[in-house]
């Protein structure tokens, strides 16, 4: 079992990877879809990224910030996963996704202060509204299956999301803008 | 004034996170964040937005919160090492851990009860060969429970089966149907009928277990209950000390009962009775004699294969146990062998070695219903290697099945795990995969299962193989 005991060996020294891996993957999703802009695209770079993770876990130096770690590994398979696939399913062009990638510097910080700002949002949206968004994240309902059972149409709904959104990210606004000011 | 492109960008990114941005749309997203700095601002943010409310609720927009789960159940040392940690300060791991939690028990709870009843702080750690029967009062909340569930206080009727209690000051009930059984409070269970074995460790101060005969106070113990349907209450002490209080007779003096002991109490009195063994009053817990170590969610344990029946209600994935202490003759290609978590399944990715001995597991799923339906098994063995393509399980099915089973032989029916975009979309409009996530552990699985085909079309299987310490019989 020389195999079994090798791959042993290389995980073994680190039992909690696999939470920071699992706690990372929401972030690891956003940052992702950011630069792909496609659903099934990011899940596939997530993957990837997620194997490669694990390959090079042993790389990983102890005391460093694991996000940062993680995102520069996503970093590249977007890189790599934009060379392999056909232009014509890539929603960015070279482009735009360089002056992104560029211009999302602070992104990793600015999500971490988003997301106690964010619990106090959700909270104050109405009971209905917060179980939209409950059902579309935390149970991955698609639009499809919402309209369904609300008895609206896919669009509708969709508009609903979209409202609700925008009553989060303005509520967002104004609470970090009051934290910058105040310097809460 | 820019506040129009604003809000066409606002649309179009509410579309692309929603999955349900066309090819002309991206290519209009394409050029507004090409062409103002304002329109990039607003993009950031809104991801921003997008990606904190999927780190609140870590879910099913972005993977399987059992991926969650399984931090949560298999590294509870690693867990509050992380929450010490400073690196993972920003991760404001608490709050994660909470939403994890809540993410978890709310699909454990839509997916089986409906009312949401008083919760106990119990949970149902294992459940094996169970069937609930209904009861009047507690029909509908208490079904169904899944291993991993809280059930709700109230009573409960066990048709057949074992059930393992977890309580929240970490005593352990197993419970064999047939039994009536009641969940008092967070640390009162009371025994109606059926068997019973009580792990109370010496922090579960106050764990009280009652029958209509007797109620047994003491703690720092392990002993065992058998109540008849008249009451009549037998006690087997298997470690420490108990002493019980008859519900009947002068009542101000307890019984001391010490290890290796046993009474019985009915309308008679007390008597001294031969001592049972745990084993006798219990079967002996399945979940070890499989080989398997904790289930959760919707898993459970079959030892057949029912291809056709129609499953109804719930929806579940079987691990049939296969054959045990099977030596691999030459290296065969598997799909999986390596931690990590996967949506395609088509290119065989690992390799079982010649050489390994291997028991092998079944995991079966029919899939019927939109939902999709999640498990998490731990294995006491480490995993080496997963078959999920129909011909990597046709070319295991002899060596590694039981020739008492019945395993799917038609060609062109679709056999193994849905890879990501393996198909045209759903019918709920994207196409979606099975996930597996092996964790680093390698003896920890998460499934999500997805329903993507009809179930003429064929059934969701893959094959596990863990190392084995057996010898083949």
């Amino acid at each position: 079992m020389g195999r079994m005991s090798k791959q042993n060996e290389t995980y073994g020294a680190s039992e909690d990877l696999v939470v920071e891996i699992t706690a990372i993957q929401p972030r690891l999703y956003g940052f992702i879809l950011k630069r792909l802009a496609d659903h099934e695209q990011t899940l596939e770079v997530l993957q990837n990224t997620n194997l490669a993770i694990c390959r090079k876990a042993g790389e990983f130096q102890k005391g460093s910030s694991f996000a940062a770690w993680a995102f520069t590994i996503a970093k590249f398979q977007v890189m790599a996963w934009r060379k392999s696939e056909s232009r014509t399913r890539l929603v960015f062009t070279d482009e735009v996704h360089e002056i992104l990638d560029r211009e999302a510097d602070k992104e990793a910080s600015d999500v971490d202060r988003r997301i106690p700002v964010l619990k106090r949002c959700l909270e104050r949206l109405r009971e209905q509204e917060r179980s939209l968004i409950q059902r579309r994240y935390r149970d991955g309902e698609t639009v499809q299956v919402l309209a369904q059972s609300l008895g609206k149409t896919v669009d509708a709904t969709g508009m609903r999301l979209l409202r609700i959104r925008k009553k989060l990210g303005d509520c967002i606004r104004a609470r970090l803008s009051q934290e910058a000011e105040y310097g809460v | 004034m820019a506040s129009e492109m604003i809000q066409e960008l606002e649309l179009l990114v509410s579309r692309l996170v929603d999955q349900r941005l066309s090819p002309a749309e991206a290519a209009r997203l394409n050029a507004l964040l090409l062409e103002s700095s304002e329109a990039r601002a607003r993009y950031q943010e809104l991801l921003d937005d997008h990606e904190a409310l999927c780190a609140i609720y870590p879910g099913g927009v972005y993977s399987s919160s059992l991926d969650s789960d399984l931090a949560e159940v298999e590294f509870p040392a690693a867990h509050k090492q992380t929450a010490q940690s400073p690196r993972l300060a920003w991760l404001q791991w608490a709050g994660v851990a909470a939403a994890i939690v809540i993410a978890v028990s709310a699909f454990i709870q839509r997916s089986d009860v409906a009312p949401r009843a008083e919760s106990s702080g119990v949970r149902l750690v294992a459940a094996v060969d169970v069937v609930w029967r209904g009861n009047s009062r507690t029909e509908a909340p208490n079904a169904s429970l899944l291993p991993g569930a809280a059930p709700s206080l109230g009573d409960f009727a066990l048709a057949e089966g074992t059930i393992e209690l977890e309580f929240g000051d970490g005593a352990r009930v197993s419970i064999q149907g047939p039994a009536k059984f009641e969940l008092r409070n967070g640390s009162h269970i009371h025994l109606e009928s059926g068997n019973l074995v009580a792990r109370i460790p010496e922090e579960a101060l106050g764990f009280v277990v009652t029958t209509p005969e007797a109620e047994v106070v003491d703690l720092g113990t392990e002993f065992g209950l058998s109540v008849r349907e008249d009451g009549r209450t037998d006690i087997h002490v298997l470690d420490g000390l108990v002493e019980v209080l008859p519900v009947r007779g002068d009542g101000e003096e307890g019984i001391q009962i010490s290890e290796g002991e046993a009474r019985r109490l009915d309308r008679q009195g007390v008597n001294g009775i031969e001592p049972a063994t745990r084993e006798a009053l219990l079967e002996p817990h399945r979940l070890d004699r499989y080989g398997l170590e904790l289930l959760r969610g919707a898993v459970r344990v079959k030892e057949d294969l029912d291809l056709d029946a129609q499953t109804s209600g719930q929806h579940w994935i079987d691990i049939v146990p296969e054959s045990r202490g099977v030596l691999v003759e030459t290296s065969i290609d598997a799909t999986i062998d390596s931690p990590g978590v996967y949506r395609r399944f088509r290119a065989p990715l690992g390799l079982l070695p010649a050489g390994t001995r291997v028991d092998s597991y079944l995991l079966h799923f029919r899939p019927t219903a939109a939902e999709p339906v999640r498990g998490v098994i731990k294995f006491a063995a480490p995993i080496v290697a997963m078959m999920g393509r129909a011909d990597l399980l046709e070319a295991t099915d002899r060596r590694f099945g039981l020739g008492s089973l019945d395993y799917p032989d038609e060609t062109g029916r679709f056999r193994g795990l849905e890879s990501l975009g393996s198909r045209t979309p759903g019918e709920h409009g994207y196409p979606v995969s099975d996930e597996v996530t092996l964790s680093q552990d390698r003896r920890t699985i998460s499934l999500k299962m997805r329903a993507n085909i009809a179930v003429e079309e064929g059934i969701d299987q893959v094959r596990v193989l863990t190392l084995s310490e057996q010898v083949e019989e």
